[in-house]
């Protein structure tokens, strides 16, 4: 399998993060070593990922012909309805061919790897030969502007991405581990919690919130079950493919924070100049970071004919997925 | 497992913040400027150097240096 194209969309306001976003030096100094973003771009109240996503499909479609769409697999945290799903809502806005099928992956930052594995499924099934994964998440909405974690990491984007089958093929690796249940979570607003009067009363000046819940995380918890897990998988996939470490040419992780990446980099033992991270630019977008990083790293000229890149999406759940493309 | 290798390791995770007088009597939470962020340096920290994974409940009133040198100690002979 491999990515033929890749458009992106961010909202218009950006939000820059400098000494003046924190109290003192040292909280500033702490942001820049172990989260790295340095701008967010932050999404109007009421915009939904599939807005995002929406226009980056549109900047895609304009380069191919819609009816060569032969499915749409749509990710975001947060879908338009309970039903249908926002990949119909999407199909619809686009206007694609009544054959082409949809799906909802709402997996979080493990999502697009995700995406790949089916996508790949329908092409060994003869199901599909060209696939239209868009992406497309607000978490900036779902961020209490008081988490002090949080409020300077998330940021909004849309992406969207052409798949079709290659002569190479793929392998996958998959995982969750319970114990990080807990450590990454928005818990109002299912059918196990719905939103409370009280919940409700409590965020009327956040109106955002009452939309989209609120993102609570446990950083420790997360880099903990990154360490636990991540590495296990990445050495499964390199043995699927059989090749050495040194073989791979990128790392694309999910752009969690600098210190997720830098911790992962030093336990597996993988050069800086390997290591992909556009935090800084991007900021944590939840599943759009991974074809975002994929974007970038493709215009700066990082990319050549033939190179390995190896995928891996963590996050919620806790739960993680990953595979190795090759850049045609 | 060497005490001062250990001390050693953390004083390198750390100098990029403060010049820390770092001995195995420091109490890790009373460190000028001590915050969450230090501790998700030792977890990495530990991991990586003696592939221990510590958690939350592992580190809640960390005591001293030499403390936390023991537990880590305890864990990798596990």
């Amino acid at each position: 399998m491999k990515i033929s194209k890749v458009s992106h969309f961010f909202p218009q306001q950006i939000k820059k993060i400098d000494r003046f976003s924190f109290e003192n030096d040292l909280d500033y100094q702490h942001h820049q070593r172990f989260v790295g973003t340095q701008q967010l771009h932050l999404s109007e109240i009421g915009t939904t990922g599939s807005d995002l996503a929406l226009e980056a499909a549109k900047r895609l479609l304009r380069q191919i012909p819609k009816h060569h769409i032969d499915f749409l697999i749509f990710s975001s945290l947060t879908l338009d309805y309970k039903t249908p799903t926002t990949a119909s809502v999407l199909h619809r806005a686009l206007v694609l061919k009544n054959s082409c099928g949809v799906l909802d992956v709402p997996s979080g930052c493990a999502a697009f790897p995700t995406a790949l594995a089916l996508a790949n499924g329908f092409f060994l099934s003869g199901s599909a030969k060209c696939i239209l994964i868009v992406l497309g998440e607000v978490p900036s909405q779902a961020v209490d502007p008081q988490d002090p974690s949080l409020r300077n990491l998330m940021s909004d984007a849309g992406v969207a991405v052409i798949v079709e089958p290659s002569t190479n093929p793929s392998h996958f690796v998959f995982g969750n581990d319970g114990e990080g249940f807990d450590y990454l979570k928005v818990e109002q607003g299912g059918a196990r919690f719905p939103f409370t009067e009280d919940y409700l009363k409590a965020n009327l000046h956040q109106p955002q919130l009452n939309r989209f819940g609120t993102i609570a995380m446990d950083g420790q918890g997360i880099l903990k079950m990154t360490l636990k897990n991540i590495p296990t998988a990445i050495h499964e996939l390199l043995r699927l493919y059989q090749y050495d470490l040194a073989e791979i040419d990128y790392f694309l992780f999910h752009q969690g924070s600098n210190i997720l990446l830098e911790a992962l980099g030093r336990k597996m033992k993988v050069p800086e100049s390997k290591m992909l991270n556009f935090l800084a630019l991007y900021g944590n977008t939840v599943s759009c970071s991974i074809p975002l990083a994929w974007y970038h790293a493709e215009k700066e000229g990082k990319f050549h004919s033939g190179d390995k890149i190896l995928c891996m999406g963590f996050g919620v759940g806790f739960s993680w997925s990953g595979t190795i493309l090759h850049y045609p | 497992m060497d005490l001062s290798d250990f001390i050693h390791h953390l004083k390198a995770e750390f100098e990029d913040f403060h010049a820390v007088n770092l001995s195995e009597q420091t109490v890790l939470n009373e460190i000028e400027g001590w915050n969450s962020m230090h501790i998700l340096l030792l977890v990495a920290m530990i991991d990586v150097k003696y592939n221990v994974l510590l958690s939350g409940e592992d580190l809640k009133g960390l005591g001293t240096v030499k403390e936390l040198f023991e537990l880590v100690k305890h864990r990798a002979n596990l």
